[in-house]
């Protein structure tokens, strides 16, 4: 597995911004100072045309991370072949430095929700999740990251804190992890646990690439749920979570992740740069 | 069956219909917000995922109908005709047809929607075709003039050809917010190439014959099967000329004798 890895361009430990068709025509020509772009897989399963006409030209001048959100790994269904016959084509094709997708679910009986299903923290999902994550990683030939996902719900039949399941899932698959602290901080407050002690717990040589992005607080009657809506700039309180993370991975690509209501190219910069001053004031401590 | 299996059957279902959540709400930890309203969460967000594809696949349906109808259409397309891909790019192909069969199409007076339907989603699949280089007229050079009505051309991947009864074009123009002026719907159908040749879409506009030749080289035939077939209706047909068209639009990808 970690021939391959190796001759895929490796994603820098700066700050990165997930590429959108909006701002194509911008990155491509004015090559904004960025230190790389990550792309949902899925947005290039077409043959061709304007997204891979751009990607071409964005990888010629950027490294380029894959961010699947469409695989459906945890689902009881059978691995769709087809699905990861694209992915791995399209790997063959842009040599990106990382590949992720998610811990969750999207599919049952071939019926797709094409969105980020809740699972039991149990070992009998567990070992499923496990399977998967082997028969990707030798399906593809390359070994991936798994990001926590924000949830919205639990189940009383939990078995195993989440921390463990990512953490022996890692151990047991050699598959890295994608730490998404706004994920962290979404599912902290809507499950009150501490945010800070599900960093703490995670096994920080795992985690390879971090996530951030905005939130939403949904009210209702007897509460308020926080949902992962990637439609705003990153909360005080997430950037305050991601400068606790730092100082445990050291300097580590982080995206800032941006999908709905998508503002001007510029707003994302910024975030991005605010990312960067907190990587290289944390190399500044270290050295 | 497994517990995982029965597990994501049951929260499956839960999602796919509001009135069948008994199973799965025994399982979920409510924390003071009901366990109903917690998978409502996730059946508001699937339920968007999907209506924000189509409203980017058909945005001029989108703007004909405004937000309120269009989410109610696209709630009972993702009932009926669910998404069976992780990658969305083919999802919606049915949902022209789809809006045809609903009570209330004929009442919107919107004849033209499943027309413009059709165009949106030829022109979503024109966007993310093949990029293949078109060949041009010197590539014929190596024929023997004996073989020219065994020639059958390939049209370029990136094009599909439409035929309407409403004048689509500016429909279209109308809808994506390109042009403000009124459309005259008794101004009748067109015949359109859509075309996409590296990064320019273009509406090509066709007289009848350019319409007939395209339809025919598409379907495989040659060109002197094409010829006879127009040539009986419009005995004028100028083959060059429509040949010489289509080479400056780069419409043809390849072609190959017939033999
Ligand atoms: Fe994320």
């Amino acid at each position: 597995m970690s021939e391959l890895t190796s001759a895929l361009k490796p994603i820098p430990a700066m700050a990165g911004i997930g590429l959108r068709a909006e701002h194509y025509e911008l990155i491509a020509t004015e090559k904004p100072k960025c230190g790389w772009f990550e792309v949902h897989t899925e947005n290039y399963f077409g043959n061709g045309g304007i997204p891979h006409h751009y990607l071409h030209r964005i990888r010629k001048d950027y490294p380029i991370s894959f961010h699947g959100v469409g695989l459906s790994l945890g689902s009881v269904d059978p691995v769709n072949t087809k699905h990861l016959q694209r992915i791995k084509q399209l790997i063959a094709e842009y040599q990106p430095g990382l590949i992720s997708e998610h811990l969750s679910w999207s599919s049952f009986n071939g019926v797709f929700t094409n969105d980020l299903l809740p699972f039991p923290l149990t070992t009998e999902f567990f070992n499923h999740f496990k399977d998967r994550v082997n028969s990707v990683q030798d399906f593809l030939e390359v070994s991936i990251l798994v990001e926590n996902p924000s949830t919205y719900l639990r189940f009383k039949h939990d078995e195993i804190p989440e921390t463990d399941f990512l953490n022996d899932l890692a151990k047991q698959t050699g598959c890295g992890l994608l730490l998404d602290v706004n994920n962290v901080f979404v599912c902290a407050t809507n499950h009150d646990f501490s945010a800070a002690e599900y960093i703490d717990n995670i096994n920080i040589e795992h985690v390879k690439e971090i996530h951030l992005a905005g939130h939403t607080k949904n009210h209702f009657e007897n509460g308020s749920i926080l949902i992962d809506t990637h439609n705003t700039v990153v909360d005080d309180l997430v950037w305050s979570l991601y400068q606790c993370a730092i100082k445990r991975t050291g300097q580590i690509a982080t995206l800032i992740e941006w999908d709905t209501d998508l503002p001007e190219f510029e707003i994302l910069l910024n975030e991005a740069s605010k990312a960067q001053n907190i990587l290289d004031q944390v190399n500044v401590a270290a050295a | 069956m497994s517990q995982l299996r029965k597990f994501q059957q049951e929260f499956h279902t839960a999602l796919l219909d509001q009135n069948n959540v008994k199973n799965i709400e025994q399982l979920i930890d409510s924390n003071g917000i009901s366990a109903d309203k917690r998978i409502n969460v996730y059946r508001n967000n699937f339920k968007f995922n999907l209506t924000e594809a189509l409203r980017s696949t058909f945005p001029v349906i989108y703007a004909l109908l405004g937000e309120q109808a269009f989410t109610i259409w696209s709630y009972r397309f993702i009932a009926e005709a669910p998404s069976t891909e992780g990658n969305l790019h083919n999802y919606g192909v049915k949902f022209p047809k789809f809006i045809q069969q609903q009570p209330e199409y004929s009442d919107l007076q919107l004849p033209y929607l499943v027309e413009i339907g059709e165009f949106e989603w030829a022109y979503h699949e024109v966007f993310h075709e093949t990029e293949i280089q078109p060949i041009k007229i010197e590539n014929l050079a190596s024929v023997n003039p004996s073989q020219y009505n065994e020639i059958v051309f390939e049209i370029h991947p990136a094009s599909r050809l439409l035929k309407s009864n409403f004048p689509l074009i500016k429909i279209w123009r109308l809808g994506n917010g390109l042009d403000s002026d009124e459309v005259d719907l008794d101004a009748g159908g067109v015949s359109v190439l859509i075309a996409r040749r590296e990064l320019t879409l273009e509406f090509q506009q066709l007289s009848n014959e350019d319409y007939n030749f395209l339809r025919l080289t598409a379907d495989g035939h040659t060109l002197g099967a094409i010829v006879d077939t127009i040539g009986s209706e419009n005995p004028d047909f100028n083959l060059q000329e429509c040949l010489q068209r289509q080479f400056q639009r780069n419409n043809f990808s390849g072609f190959y004798i017939e033999t």
